[in-house]
């Protein structure tokens, strides 16, 4: 079809060309053909006149020279003469001599002149007669044998002017019939010859002309077809191509034309699409929801009797209608008003201002729903509802349950968390060695196993007390046992977070939080809060057994084996190396051998004190801080139990110190200090040990604890004035003094130091603190030496 | 004539990113800039500009007292609220004649929120 302009251009001129041809042909042929006529017609004339003139002029000289002949009878002389006459020339098909009366003397035929015709009897045939009559050279066509015959007569006349006799000749036209014929051949050759090459230069012409056409129609349909193409496109929808025909001809001005055409179309296609985007976005909420809640409020925020049945199973109620608003969406007084107000400027405003922008002002966008156990989540969309009028006269409300996805996101923001912790778990435990993450384990796991069950009853008795309804408060009473809940929580909090599981102190810092309101909050607040506390604690638990997994999939068994394994015997070996020891009948070399086998897992304080040097490294770095680790006698062996029932005390001190005690790097710059210093000393003096922990830090400012134990109501003002330095310093054990300004996952709430020591003064210990401000700080723990006598023994 | 507007909130930063907005995407004559409730109400009774942007949390004076007594002394400026502020308290500029509100974070990156800011600056001055 595309090509039809083309083709039907191409084919309309060529037939033109034709016809031109074939009328010009003709023209030719006829102009030719009645030339020839004329011509032969002429030629035809000329032969019969030459013919007549001959004929004439035979009889003229033969009647003269018969004259003399017929005078004197001489019949024999008259047919010679006549004989030869007709014999000499082709054209003469017969001669006769006939006297006046008709009889003839000689009849001489071309084909028989020997044949004696009767000469007595008279000629009676009416050409003969006409002869007889003739007194002049005369002739009359008439047909002899056939064929046209010219018969010339004349009289031969005697002297006196009587007729003799009569001499006739037939003259033949065929000579003249065949010349004709002849020359009528010639003219035809001729004109078929014209005819020939005329029709050779049609057809070149026309090949020619077909090839110029060809590529004329190309050229003319080119820009044609372009704008064919981009119609097509426009056809399609697609309006972004432009048309660009650069001709200034009928097609490039048809081309303009189009282009502003297009132009028109494709920004109102462009705009229509907008309207029709917000339309079908409109009618999407609608279709999305038919199978949701929606209904529709008045003006008033009465509800409308139109609605989908969905609205009241995703908004929980038998039948919306018989309801308020306010019900329905869980509205408060302060919202309701903020709903009345918001309809008061959308009935203004909706015909000025984007509708997504006011559904963004409505005073509810999502709603929580709590049936028994179950909260579900409903996203509230609006959609104003026009009149006829264009005037607002209702707001559909349309309601979605979005608890699926709600779900799906939490569950996903759970598996990141989880991941995360996985890593940092990990971490943790790449980063430590193993003997201190299994003490770190075990430890944490004590302390859970045994806090969990306290909370349990905690929980029992006090539903039995809220049954009981007395109004007397239990958490007075299990005050105490709250504060070392409390204890335990700090130094789990504080352990997790310096081995790097951030989840888990995390856990344990909300913990610390959720004790806190126990003892602080109103009563009301308390089952929620020690539900939450029973679930974090039996998280932080799986958080630990988590851990456990990790560390089995990093270390492999082999661990355990080392730690489990290995000590129990060497224990039991020590111990029955201890007995023999006391036993004075064996020899001296076997007492040697008791002692060494006692001493076979002694280990360097630099070996054991390990964890204490990794502590100082990780909690500088999470504070930024710079500080460096010390050890005063590093290669003295000692039991590798040394620190153990000490460990936590320790773990607190240091803690501390680099919090509170050691400066920033830029203040400690600034005052010319370097890096800081926690300085560790171990001795056995006796059946004491000695452990000294010192740091270059700030010291601790005496009358600032003072300060804070008046204000908290636990130092008289009277002793406070006599208290010495060294006194004012011992307040650091108590309760609740930190002088740190903010709570970190490390230390702040004050406990860390009580907890110190509270660990030192159960093993009959003694811990004293000496600080000079400006200076540092220097804590000295003095325990009894661990028993010679292990007690399983 | 370009259009005026005074910008008035208590982050300079953010005073200095919303001035380049206007100037920039809106084609606007930024005339002042304020920081606090106070300098909002002074600017715009020295200014008159066509057009005011307020902070709701501001110093001194916030934001929905600033466009009262603008509105108190010239019924007819035009406000564009640009606040983090979201829930009653927009609702209730709005309601008291602010034209049109702009929630921050600015997210002067993202498409959809400048196509936000141009559609609700073109809604004010559209509006009768």
């Amino acid at each position: 079809m595309t090509s039809s302009i083309r083709v039907k251009l191409i084919r309309s001129n060529v037939l033109i060309i034709s016809w031109v041809f074939i009328i010009v042909l003709l023209v030719i042929s006829m102009v030719s053909f009645r030339a020839n006529k004329k011509n032969l017609e002429s030629t035809q004339e000329q032969i019969r006149n030459s013919l007549i003139a001959k004929g004439q002029t035979l009889v003229i000289n033969n009647s003269m020279a018969l004259r003399p002949m017929a005078g004197d009878n001489a019949i024999l002389d008259v047919r010679g003469l006549v004989q030869a006459t007709v014999e000499k020339d082709r054209d003469i098909v017969y001669g006769i001599y006939m006297q006046g009366n008709l009889k003839p003397w000689v009849i001489a035929k071309k084909d028989s002149l020997n044949i004696p015709i009767s000469l007595t009897t008279a000629l009676a045939d009416s050409m003969s007669v006409w002869a007889s009559m003739q007194m002049s050279p005369v002739f009359r066509a008439c047909q002899y044998r056939g064929e046209e015959v010219l018969e010339f007569t004349s009289p031969v006349m005697s002297p006196d002017d009587g007729v003799l006799g009569f001499i006739r000749y037939g003259l033949t036209t065929r000579a003249m019939k065949v010349s004709l014929q002849d020359a009528q051949a010639t003219a035809k050759k001729s004109l078929l010859h014209i005819l020939l090459i005329l029709a050779a230069v049609a057809v070149a012409t026309l090949f020619a002309a077909f090839i110029a056409m060809h590529r004329q129609a190309s050229r003319i349909t080119r820009p044609i077809y372009s704008l064919v193409d981009s119609a097509k496109k426009i056809a399609g929808g697609d309006y972004s191509g432009a048309i660009q025909v650069d001709t200034n001809d009928e097609i490039g001005t048809l081309s303009r034309a189009f282009e502003t055409m297009r132009q028109t179309v494709k920004n109102y296609t462009e705009h229509l699409q907008d309207l029709v985007d917000e339309k079908m976005q409109q009618v999407r909420d609608i279709m999305n929801n038919i199978d949701q809640g929606l209904f529709t409020i008045n003006l008033d925020l009465g509800i409308n009797p139109e609605y989908s049945l969905r609205a009241n199973e995703i908004l929980g109620f038998m039948d919306i209608t018989q309801e308020c608003l306010q019900n329905i969406l869980r509205l408060s007084d302060r919202e309701m008003e903020s709903m009345h107000q918001w309809i008061k400027l959308i009935e203004v405003k909706h015909t000025t201002m984007r509708w997504q922008k006011l559904a963004m002002l409505a005073p509810v966008q999502e709603i929580e729903i709590k049936t028994n156990q179950q909260v579900r989540y409903v996203r509230i969309n609006y959609q104003k509802i026009l009149d006829k009028a264009g005037v607002l006269h209702k707001v559909m409300i349309l309601a979605q349950d979005i608890t699926q996805s709600r779900l799906i996101e939490a569950r996903m923001e759970e598996e990141r968390i989880r991941h995360e912790n996985e890593v940092k778990t990990i971490l943790g435990i790449v980063g430590n060695t193993p003997e201190v993450i299994s003490d770190f384990i075990a430890d944490t796991e004590n302390r859970l196993s045994l806090m969990i069950p306290q909370i349990d009853a905690l929980c029992l008795e006090l539903e039995q007390y809220q049954q009981s309804q007395v109004d007397e408060d239990i958490f007075l009473q299990s005050r105490e046992q709250i504060s070392t809940l409390f204890r335990d929580l700090h130094t789990i909090k504080g352990n997790a977070g310096t081995y790097g599981f951030e989840i888990l102190s995390l856990r344990a810092h909300e913990s610390e939080s959720l004790l806190e309101k126990l003892k602080t909050s109103d009563a009301t607040q308390r089952p929620h809060s020690i539900l939450m506390l029973q679930q974090n604690l039996k998280n932080m638990l799986s958080i630990v057994e988590d851990i456990k997994k990790q560390v089995r999939m990093l270390a492999g068994e082999q661990n355990d084996l080392v730690l489990h394994i290995a000590r129990s015997r060497i224990e039991y070996v020590q111990n029955l190396c201890e007995e023999l020891s006391h036993d004075n009948k064996i020899p001296a070399s076997f007492k040697k051998l008791a002692y060494a086998c006692q001493q076979i897992n002694y280990k360097t304080v630099v070996q054991s004190t390990k964890k204490y040097k990794d502590l100082v490294k990780r909690v500088s770095d999470n504070l930024e801080k710079d500080a460096e680790f010390e050890l005063l006698n590093p290669t003295l062996e000692i039991d590798p139990k040394s620190f153990e029932d000490i460990d936590e005390a320790i773990v607190h001190i240091m803690r501390n110190a680099i919090d509170h005690g050691i400066e920033s790097s830029q203040e400690r710059n600034s005052i010319g200090k370097g890096p800081g210093k926690i300085c560790m000393d171990y001795q056995i003096i006796e059946d004491t040990r000695k452990i000294t922990i010192s740091d270059d830090g700030k010291g601790i400012e005496g009358n600032k604890l003072v300060e804070r134990a008046m204000a908290k109501g636990i130092l008289d003002p009277n002793v406070a004035a006599l208290m010495t330095d060294h006194e004012k310093c011992q307040l650091i054990f108590m309760q609740g003094l930190s002088t740190a300004n903010h709570l970190s996952t490390l230390s702040g709430r004050g406990l860390g130091m009580d907890i110190a020591r509270d660990v030192i003064t159960k093993l009959q210990g003694n811990i004293t603190v000496d600080s000079q401000p400006g200076k540092g700080t220097t804590f000295t723990i003095l325990v009894p030496n661990l028993p010679r006598l292990a007690m399983h023994g | 004539m370009l259009k005026t507007v005074v910008i008035v909130d208590d982050s300079k930063f953010l005073i200095r990113q919303i001035a380049d907005f206007f100037r920039e995407y809106l084609q606007f004559n930024v005339v002042a800039e304020g920081y606090d409730g106070e300098q909002a109400v002074n600017l715009y009774r020295q200014y008159q500009p066509d057009l005011i942007t307020l902070d709701i949390t501001m110093p001194k004076k916030d934001g929905k007292t600033a466009l009262e007594e603008i509105l108190k002394e010239f019924p007819k400026a035009r406000v564009l609220m640009i606040s983090a502020v979201k829930g009653p308290t927009m609702l209730e500029c709005m309601s008291k004649g602010a034209q049109g509100f702009i929630e921050k974070p600015l997210k002067l990156t993202d498409e959809e929120f400048i196509k936000d800011i141009k559609m609700s600056v073109i809604e004010i001055f559209n509006m009768p």
